[in-house]
């Protein structure tokens, strides 16, 4: 095995959980392990596990950051969970000139009553924007459109103190090797949720993970839109990759 | 010397209402990467311009990403500003992308590499380029402290110091010592630059979450640095939990203030 630099060695460590566990325990065996050239050994003899575990927390911290734009509506899931009276996923969009509702707080009677978690939020006034019927959206490779969309700011504390556990069991040995990490991070992460039933996955965010990653042309997903006013609505996702890499959706929705 | 702030979309419109002691901005060229030439024309119409890159990578041995330095490039041409900027950090390795700065050691091998890729980036786009300092959580250990390799790194790239007040206020407790002794060890005739944003904390650590407006210690140390460098410019880096117009124009006042303005 060859000798690898500091720089690469470092990479290595900030990207692999396990590593730095190993580090941790006898960091010379670790060292002697990967091969670092012998100039290296002192500078990183000198690190502290701590640090180094704080700073891949950091790296760790941005991809998190980068998920949570691809999967507003689940992170979204985060914050409100299950609504049991409509017995629907409540629908958190995150902008509200985007999609049908822009519901940041669904049952503003209901207030404390709803539990822990959100009351304050809750007690903020409906925001109902007039429904779209049909969205057309141009996506990059990377199923992001143009314009970021990151989860409002006053609901970064509720999502990353409840669905950044679940990202860090799932990111801090994993670091994706294929194009489009932020996809594959996105669409594990996802899986991982789904498999261990933490919280339920957007399925229109699922369907658009599954066609970004896919090497399709076509393909056609519906889904069921619930709504705090008791409305259903189908969804139909139709996705079409004419020009890779870039996709389009074409959203239609239906009342039911 | 002029005051600013990064240019983020989120600000735009307050940006267009040309509040008072927005005299420059700094955008990120990776904003631009994807298109919206236009946009950065347009504002070179309004303001003075710096261009700040996150992801040239500057401590990673080899050549540069020929993808990202292209778009790095065009950005800089249509945006013609007085400056480019860049971090004293890697971002990659030839193995993986980390997304984000992470700290080089301070060896002599180190300091060939990114005074090599500093000047390459500054002669290509034909514009001068200063160097940033990060936040760091890892204390890196070398041939060279750190100031002694900042000052040869600035000498051997021919290159100004980009410095970041909040991230050496933040490494300095993080790692226990005194960023006023710290700034003396810098040479302050390469200080062209500040960037400046409130820190945040995480249990026991200073971390840079650029969200919070600018603590009192942040504003006495930009201070000790302005009173005795000849900083050009003074950015607001303010990147979350944007506040409303008054508590924007409340940010931009301390950099009044930092530069001696009332």
């Amino acid at each position: 095995m060859e000798e690898i630099d500091f720089i690469t060695a470092l990479g290595r460590w900030l990207r692999d959980g396990r590593l730095r566990d190993a580090f941790a325990v006898n960091p010379q065996t670790v060292a002697e392990q990967i091969k670092l050239t012998a100039n290296d050994w002192p500078g990183f003899l000198q690190l502290r596990a701590a640090d180094l575990e704080f700073q891949a927390r950091i790296l760790l911290r941005k991809r998190f950051d980068l998920v949570q734009q691809l999967l507003p509506e689940t992170m979204g899931c985060f914050v409100f969970r299950s609504d049991p009276l409509t017995g629907h996923e409540p629908e958190t969009v995150v902008k509200p000139e985007d999609e049908e509702i822009m519901t940041i707080a669904h049952r503003g009677s209901l207030g404390p009553q709803r539990g822990e978690g959100g009351a304050g939020v809750r007690s903020e006034t409906t925001s109902v924007v007039e429904r779209k019927w049909f969205r057309f959206m141009g996506r990059d490779e990377t199923a992001r459109v143009v314009e970021n969309q990151k989860p409002p700011f006053r609901f970064r504390q509720s999502i990353n103190e409840q669905a950044w556990p679940a990202f860090f069991q799932y990111a801090r040995s994993k670091w994706p090797e294929e194009p489009n990490p932020v996809l594959h991070d996105a669409f594990q992460f996802c899986r991982l949720l789904r498999q261990e039933n933490i919280v339920s996955v957007s399925d229109a965010e699922w369907s658009r993970l599954n066609f970004a990653l896919s090497k399709n042309r076509l393909s056609i997903y519906g889904s069921r839109r619930g709504s705090h006013a008791g409305e259903s609505r189908l969804m139909l996702q139709v996705f079409v990759r004419l020009f890779p890499p870039k996709w389009y959706e074409f959203d239609l929705f239906f009342k039911i | 010397m002029k005051i600013g702030l990064g240019y983020r979309r989120d600000l735009a419109a307050w940006i267009d209402s040309r509040p008072a002691n927005v005299e420059c901005l700094e955008i990120t060229a990776e904003h631009f990467f994807e298109g919206h030439e236009e946009s950065v024309s347009a504002l070179a119409r309004k303001f003075p311009l710096f261009v700040h890159g996150l992801g040239l990578s500057l401590g990673t041995p080899g050549p540069l990403d020929p993808v990202r330095w292209k778009k790095f490039a065009r950005v800089v041409q249509i945006a013609n500003p007085e400056w480019i900027s860049d971090h004293i950090a890697f971002t990659r390795t030839a193995e993986v992308d980390l997304g984000h700065w992470n700290p080089v050691p301070p060896t002599q091998e180190m300091l060939r590499v990114i005074a090599d890729h500093a000047r390459e980036v500054s002669e290509c786009c034909g514009k001068p380029i200063l160097l940033e300092n990060i936040t760091s959580y890892l204390q890196l250990k070398g041939d060279l402290g750190e100031t002694d390799f900042l000052n040869q790194l600035c000498d051997r790239a021919n290159c100004g110091l980009l410095l970041d007040v909040t991230n050496l206020f933040i490494n300095s407790q993080n790692h226990g010592y005194d960023p006023l002794k710290r700034l003396q060890e810098i040479d302050r005739g390469r200080i062209t630059q500040l960037h400046i944003v409130g820190y945040s904390r995480e249990g026991e650590r200073y971390t840079d979450s650029h969200s919070q407006p600018i603590q009192e210690e942040l504003i006495d140390l930009a201070r000790a640095v302005v009173s005795h460098s000849p900083v050009q410019s003074i950015i607001l880096e303010r990147d979350e939990d944007f506040p409303g117009p008054d508590e924007l124009a409340g940010e931009m006042a301390k950099l009044n203030l930092i530069r001696g303005g009332n």
